[in-house]
This record gives structure tokens, C-alpha cells and sequence, in this order.
């Protein structure tokens, strides 16, 4: 109780330097604990860190701070940042005055958003009466509420319905980034998200940034084309050795997989291969060694395949 | 599993809630300052003494000692309504629904929570201690060591039931804190801390009656101050015990009720 | 700039008075009244049953002139309700803010944070001023009566008070922010307060070291700016009591302004906006 703790260092970042374009929708992707979140809140002034530069338009995060709010926004996912025992229109009226939005414009500003977001109907509503996906979209009107030059989205559809997130992210790329020309910094760990949506993406990997660029350059990066993918059970530990040996195999990567055929469990194995011509080969061994082949899909490399390439984690 | 239960929630309570430098600064602080308060409303009067009616005796009791005294058990009671506050912290935590999901028993979940004050009960003692030492000149005067303890223990258990049966609200609504929060000054001029009891208008006596503070402060301060043997308190002892047994199983009706409100309006995760 | 403080100062107010109003309503009005009710009682019981109006001593009779005890207490105990908007109010804010969540995206905007905290102020001392009006109405009831009026001082001390309390609350939020506190600090504030500043009897009759710590209050002045202009007791020259405010109130406001800036930086550095 009166001793001191001792204290671990973690470095929530490492020498993570890139620059996003005005104009952009970068997405940057990690597994949970990557540094994701510690770079957005950097960005957005919540954290500084303890060495290094960040500039939003060119203004300094730390040095800047007072303007660099002035632009920007974020929207996070999770139900908080947001007051409860206040109404949706309450919420987004007072932080309009918080970023001193021209009162001429406040009002008007405020139906659009709430219009937009489909939440006209339940604007007078005390947000602890919404569901999560209302929430949610409320935070989005929050985070344009000062009509920001940046928007950083940080896991924005985190728990929505799938029809409510496929809507709220043509709403990102269509209307915000397309239509009016903001920069939008998104972190996500849904793969298909990323590709669905962003210009550019960074993968972060426990602190460090191990690769940014094009999705489709990314993807030409990877030591092969092509992908197996393959549902199959009994695969032992010497039958997936076995598999790494054959000469079109660049690499076996087993992933998570819940399932049962006939009893047996379901392992899933993403099988790189430098070409389709290794079909054959790739199965004929699975059946040699005896295991069956539940399923198998032949795919160019996704963003997925680039995760687990460059972070090496499931 | 009882048992179990009990012991793990008293545990936790210790380590979230009482446990910390600024609890016990808390259980140090509050009887201090408030005795100190209570001193200073006296001190206009110029007196150093305070005359207690019991049944047809009057004791005289050092002024000092009875604010001490006051304090020390008002200031317990003050601690059994922060017991209750853990419910609301839990709330606001998101915490509360899965304290409730689970199968454990929860009266064990109240008792293990009122248990843990008994670490405030013992720093509060200190506290006594030191303020008997700022005070040198109070008139400590135990004839009786057993009535003495008796009446600190059974002020105990009768507070710690009460304080069990105010936590359910915290259960049943989010403005639970608000009304055990209430309770405190109500409590504090009904129960004989800051005057003699016998000073209250006669309408107002059947509300200290219903307070285990009223009798826990009889009893303590006759014991303590006063010379009482332990048949000159059996009225307010075994007052006591009956208190702790009744507020007990009222807890335990209570709990349930509460939660199924609590479940059937949906205000569990209400902050 | 200065027009977009007054607006966070205004909104913050509002919304804040809104949700007060919205959660609370009158329980929590009756919650704050409940202290300086209990006391005003307790003095009643004390002079009129326990002592039976003897004649008070000397002493004190010097210190409070012809306005009587209980006039005496209820002056006291109406200003302490403003000790409640500092501690609990603005001594907790952002505590609360960063325990519910919004403490990002409120200190994530360009306002001013001392706006910002001006804005909670005006919504307690708000919510106080109605706990101020009724303490006097209950104090009619148990014998208050006004001796005099003086507007002016009456309302210099109202102002001075709610300003260094003001003070004084930015230093506490910065201490329930670090230590991650609830109650305890506040708690501990309203003790101080209570027991310190001669709300229930002068300070001229309290030990030594008890008006030492006393001198380093606000409400102390205050209490005794605003018993001269209502019941014209004067044991020290109402205008020594309004200079002493007025350094006590500066410095608390610097101190408190100082925190307020470090104790974000701290947020910042340390990561700590979302550990509550």
C-alpha cells in the first residue's frame, strides 16, 4: 500500500514516420496493441509523445496545439465521448460552441448532420436512450460538427451492424473524402474495411511501422501472387512441414479457424504459391498425406495476407 | 460458496476502495474535522461539560469526549453509506451488470462489502487514540471494560446491517448515492451527536429510535465517559442486537427486490 | 478570442445547469441544503434547549453585538454553500469528465480551459445561489433577522467569495484528476471550510492556530464581510477584509490557473485521459 510500484516501459510507438497527402484516406492497420490508437491521439493532441515531431497542415502538434484542434476531429469507436443526459442535438450544439462554429450556422448545421445520420427523428432524445449504433452515428456528427480538415476515425465501426458500418464507410469515402475533399486518417483492424475504403495504408506492428504504401503495390511485394486457401482436417505438424517443402510453396500460414467435418476438426491454411499452376501439386499432397481437403479457394494476395506477411501474427 | 463469496468481495472492496493511502487519510480525517466542528459550535457556550439523561440518571460527560465520541461513531456510519457508494462506483464503471450475472449469493456480496469496513473501524479507533492525545484533559472514566467493547462491537454490527440494507438502493437506481448521501445530516441531528438527546422536541423521537447511531452513541458514551456497567446499558445493547439481526434479513429481502426492479427497468447500466 | 470564451463560458453553463437539473432536480437541491439545515437546527437546539438562553459569554457577545446567535449562525451557514460548487462542482470535473468518457472530446476542441472552467463555476454558483436564498427563508424561521443592509459590501463579499473559491476549486480538480480521487479531497474542503472560517463561532475566540488556518481562507472574509453588511458586526475594518480577498482570491486563481495547464500536460504526456 505505501511502497512504490516498479514501472515497466512500453514503447507504445518506434521511430514511426510517414506523411499522408491532403486530400487522402490512409488507413493504418494493426493488431490490438500496435500503436494505433497512441498515433491518432498524438495527432489529435491527446498525447504527446516523448520524442519525435507530428504536424497536422503543417502545424506542429505540440507547439501548434491551440490551432491544430481547430482543424481537426476524431471519432472513436465504443459509446463514449459523448454526453449522455444531454439530448443528440444538445451534444452536437454545445461542441459546436466548443469550436467556436459562426453561430449563424450552428443550427443549420446541426439538422444536416443529424438529417444525414438519420437521426432527425430521435434529435431531442437523451443519448442514454440510444442504441449503439445510434451512438455511433452521433459521434460522427460530433466529428464533423467544426467541419474539420482532418478526421481522424479510429475503429469507427467498431460493433455496428453490418449493413449501418457498409453505410457509415460509403459515407466516409464518397462524402467526406471524395465529395469534400477532407484528409481522413482511419484505424482498423478489418482488413476488408481497408481495402474497401483507403488510398493508402500503413501496417503497424508493435510500435513500428513495417510498411506503407498502395494496397495493390503492397500486394506486389509479397514473395508470391497467389494464395491457397484450404479447409482441410488431419493436417498434422509433419503434413504442414511437408507442404513448406514443396518447390512452388513460398510459404504456409495456419490461422484460426472454428469448425468440424463429420467430427474432425477444421484446420485453415493460407498456402502462398508463385503461381495457380501449383493447384494441383498443393492438393495431390494434401490427399497423400492423407488428409482431406474440405475446401480450397485460389485468390490473388488481399490485405489480410499482407497483415500476416509483414506482422507475422495471426 | 457463501463464505467464499463474502471473503472475495471484502477482499476486493479493500483493495478498490479502502485500501488506499487517501481512505485511511479519509478515516482519520473526517471524525478529527468533524469533532473539531462540533467543539467549535460548543465553544460560544463556554462549557466543558454536557449533561446526558439516561432513563432517571443524568451523567455528566466531558465536552470533549462527546464530541469525540460523537464523531468517531457518526463518522463510521458515514463510512457504512460509502460501503453503498461502492454500488454506484460499480455503476459507473460498467461493472455492476457483471457483479450481477454472476451465481453468488447477494447478501455475501453486501456482507463481504460491509466487512471490509471493519479496516475503517480500526483506523477510526486510532483516530480516537490521537484525538484523546490532542485532548489531554478529557474525562475517560470505564468502569465496565466488557459493557465498553460490547458496545463497540454490537454499534458495529448494527451499523454494518443498516449499511447492508442502504446498499441495495444503490442497486435498484443510480440515485441511490443521492439518498444515502440524504441521510447523513438528518442522521447526524436526529441521533444525539451534536446535543443530549433529551434536548430533541418529543415529536422527533421516535425518528432516533429507528437508528442504530442513536443507541451505539448511548451506549458508547455511558460506557466510555460515564462509569455505565453493562446492566445500566442492557436496554441499549440489546437494542442493538435486535437491530442487527432485523436490518440483516432486511438486507436480504431487500437485495432481491432491488436487483429485480433494477432488471425489469433496465437500470443497471444507468450512471 | 475573447468572444469565443464567453460562448464556452455560456454553453458550459447552460449544459451543465441542463444536466443538473435533468439528473438531480430538487433531490439534489435538497441534498446540499441538508448541511447548513442540521446546523442552523443544531445552534437552535443548542441556545434554546440545552443552555435556555442563558446569557452568552462575554466574550462572544463582544464579537457578535446585538444581532443574536442564531442570525449569527445563519449568515455563516448561508455562504457555505457556496464551498459546495468548489469542491464538489469544479473539484471534480474533470474527474467526472474523464469517468464518463468525455473528457477527450471536450479537451480535444480550441477552447479555452479556463473558460471552461468558469463555465462549471457559473453553473454551481448558480445552483448555490438558490441553497443561499433558502437558508436565509429557513433562518426567518429559527430567528434571523437583518440588523442593516449594506448592497454594496453585501454583494463585493458574494463576489470576492465565489471568485477565490473558484480558486480553489482548480486546485482541487487538479488533485482529484491526479490521485483519482471521488470524494475525499472534497470531502475533506468542505470539512476545512466548515470547521475553520467561523461559521458556527467567531474566529476571534477560536485557538491560535485555529485562526491561523483560518486567515488562509476565503470564506473567512467573506463570512465576515457579509455578517458587517447584514447584521453590522464589525470586528475588523471591512475594507482590511476586502484587500485580504482580493490577494487571497488573486493568488488562488494564479495557483489554480497554473494546475490547470500542468495537470492537462501531465494528461498528455502520461496517457492518461482514458485511465480512470
Amino acid at each position: 500500500m505505501f511502497g512504490r510500484k516498479s514501472t515497466t516501459v512500453i514503447r507504445a510507438l518506434d521511430q514511426v514516420d510517414f506523411e499522408i497527402q491532403d486530400g487522402e484516406l490512409f488507413g493504418l492497420l494493426g493488431p490490438n496493441g500496435a500503436g494505433k490508437t497512441t498515433t491518432v491521439k498524438i495527432l489529435c493532441t491527446l498525447l504527446e509523445p516523448t520524442s519525435g515531431h507530428a504536424f497536422v497542415k503543417g502545424y506542429d502538434v505540440i507547439k501548434d496545439g491551440g490551432h491544430v484542434r481547430k482543424i481537426v476531429n476524431m471519432v472513436a469507436g465504443g459509446e463514449r465521448m459523448l454526453y449522455y443526459r444531454l439530448t443528440g442535438r444538445e451534444n452536437l450544439k454545445y461542441f459546436a460552441d466548443l469550436y467556436d462554429v459562426p453561430k449563424k450556422e450552428v443550427t443549420t448545421r446541426v439538422n444536416n448532420l443529424l438529417e444525414l445520420m438519420g437521426l432527425s427523428d430521435r434529435a431531442d432524445d437523451e443519448v442514454e436512450k440510444y442504441s449503439k449504433g445510434m451512438r455511433q452515428r452521433l459521434q460522427v456528427c460530433r466529428g464533423l460538427i467544426n467541419d474539420p480538415e482532418v478526421l481522424f476515425l479510429d475503429e469507427p465501426t467498431l460493433g455496428l451492424d453490418v449493413n449501418i458500418a457498409k453505410d457509415l464507410r460509403n459515407f466516409i469515402r464518397e462524402k467526406v473524402v471524395r465529395e469534400q475533399g477532407k484528409t481522413v486518417l482511419l484505424t482498423t483492424h478489418y482488413m476488408y474495411e481497408a481495402e474497401e475504403m483507403c488510398d493508402r495504408v500503413g501496417f503497424l506492428s508493435k510500435g513500428k511501422l513495417v510498411a506503407v504504401g498502395k494496397p495493390e503495390e503492397l500486394k506486389r511485394e509479397l514473395p508470391s501472387g497467389f494464395s491457397i486457401e484450404l479447409l482441410v482436417t488431419r493436417a498434422t505438424e509433419e503434413t504442414i512441414g511437408s507442404l513448406r517443402q514443396l518447390e512452388p510453396v513460398k510459404k504456409v500460414i495456419e490461422t484460426d479457424y472454428e469448425g468440424e467435418a463429420e467430427g474432425e476438426k477444421i484446420d485453415r491454411l493460407i498456402v502462398n504459391v508463385d503461381s495457380d499452376k501449383a493447384v494441383p501439386q498443393v492438393l495431390s499432397h494434401m490427399a497423400n498425406k492423407h488428409c482431406r481437403v474440405v475446401s480450397f479457394n485460389l485468390r490473388g494476395p488481399t490485405l489480410e495476407d499482407l497483415f500476416m506477411f509483414y506482422t507475422g501474427e495471426k | 460458496m457463501f463464505t467464499r463469496v463474502v471473503f472475495a468481495e471484502a477482499v476486493k472492496s479493500l483493495k478498490v476502495y479502502f485500501f488506499s493511502t487517501r481512505t485511511l487519510f479519509w478515516a482519520l480525517a473526517l471524525p478529527l474535522g468533524n469533532g473539531l466542528y462540533l467543539y467549535f459550535l460548543y465553544l460560544p457556550f463556554a462549557t466543558k461539560s454536557v449533561d446526558l439523561q439516561f432513563g432517571a440518571t443524568t451523567y455528566t460527560i466531558d465536552l470533549v469526549g462527546f464530541t469525540i465520541i460523537g464523531q468517531l461513531l457518526y463518522s463510521f456510519f458515514t463510512m457504512m453509506l460509502l460501503a453503498g457508494a461502492s454500488f454506484d462506483a460499480e455503476r459507473w464503471q460498467g461493472t455492476l451488470e457483471v457483479l450481477l450475472l454472476s451465481p453468488a449469493s447477494r447478501v455475501a456480496i453486501l456482507l463481504g462489502g460491509a466487512l471490509a469496513n471493519a479496516v475503517n473501524y480500526v483506523w477510526m479507533l486510532v483516530a480516537l487514540v490521537l484525538s484523546w492525545v490532542a485532548f489531554i484533559h478529557v474525562g475517560i472514566f470505564v468502569t465496565d471494560p466488557l459493557a465498553l467493547c460490547g458496545s463497540l462491537l454490537l454499534s458495529y454490527s448494527a451499523m454494518m446491517a443498516l449499511g447492508m440494507c442502504l446498499e441495495t438502493v444503490d442497486v435498484y437506481s443510480r440515485r441511490g448515492s443521492i439518498f444515502t448521501a440524504w441521510l447523513q445530516e438528518p442522521v447526524m441531528f436526529l441521533s444525539g451527536q451534536i446535543f443530549p438527546l433529551q434536548s430533541l422536541p418529543v415529536f422527533l423521537l421516535p425518528l432516533s429510535y429507528l437508528l442504530p447511531l442513536t443507541f451505539g452513541l448511548m451506549a458508547v458514551r455511558l460506557t466510555l465517559l460515564g462509569g455505565a456497567s453493562i446492566y445500566d446499558v442492557r436496554m441499549p445493547l440489546a437494542t442493538l442486537a435486535s437491530m442487527t439481526l432485523i436490518f440483516f434479513i432486511l438486507a436480504s429481502l431487500l437485495v432481491n427486490y432491488a436487483e429485480r426492479r433494477a432488471k425489469t427497468k433496465a437500470t443497471l447500466t444507468q450512471f | 478570442m475573447a468572444s469565443h470564451s464567453i460562448r464556452v463560458i455560456a454553453s458550459t453553463a447552460k449544459v451543465n445547469l441542463i444536466m443538473t437539473w435533468r439528473f438531480f432536480s430538487w433531490t439534489g437541491f435538497a441534498l446540499r441544503f441538508f448541511t447548513p439545515l442540521m446546523t442552523l437546527g443544531a445552534a437552535w437546539i443548542l441556545y434554546n434547549v440545552v443552555y435556555a438562553r442563558q446569557t452568552l459569554p462575554p466574550g462572544f457577545g463582544a464579537v457578535i453585538g446585538s444581532s443574536g446567535y442564531l442570525s449569527f449562525i445563519t449568515v455563516g451557514n448561508a455562504f457555505y454553500v457556496f464551498v459546495f460548487a468548489a469542491a464538489f462542482v469544479v473539484g471534480r470535473v474533470m474527474f467526472w469528465e474523464r469517468a464518463t468518457g468525455t473528457i477527450e472530446a471536450t479537451f480535444m476542441t480550441p477552447m479555452s480551459r479556463l473558460a471552461y472552467m468558469s463555465g462549471i463555476m457559473l453553473a454551481a454558483a448558480t445552483n448555490s445561489l438558490i441553497d443561499f436564498a433558502a437558508v436565509f427563508i429557513l433562518g426567518l424561521a429559527f430567528g434571523f433577522q437583518i440588523a442593516l443592509l449594506n448592497a454594496p459590501l453585501f454583494l463585493s463579499s458574494l463576489l470576492l467569495t465565489a471568485f477565490g473559491l473558484f480558486g480553489i476549486g482548480l486546485i482541487t480538480n487538479a488533485i482529484t484528476l491526479t490521485f483519482r480521487d471521488r470524494t475525499t479531497t472534497a470531502n475533506s474542503l468542505m470539512i476545512l471550510f466548515m470547521v475553520f472560517c467561523g461559521l458556527v463561532c467567531p474566529v476571534e475566540l477560536m485557538p491560535p492556530w485555529a485562526q491561523l488556518i483560518s486567515k488562509a481562507l476565503p470564506l473567512t472574509y467573506g463570512v465576515r464581510l457579509m455578517r458587517a453588511s447584514l447584521l453590522g458586526i464589525v470586528t475588523v475594518d471591512p475594507m482590511h477584509d476586502i484587500a485580504a480577498l482580493l490577494v487571497l482570491d488573486a493568488i488562488y486563481v494564479v495557483i489554480g490557473a497554473i494546475t490547470l495547464a500542468q495537470i492537462e500536460k501531465n494528461l498528455r504526456k502520461k496517457a492518461l485521459f482514458s485511465i480512470f
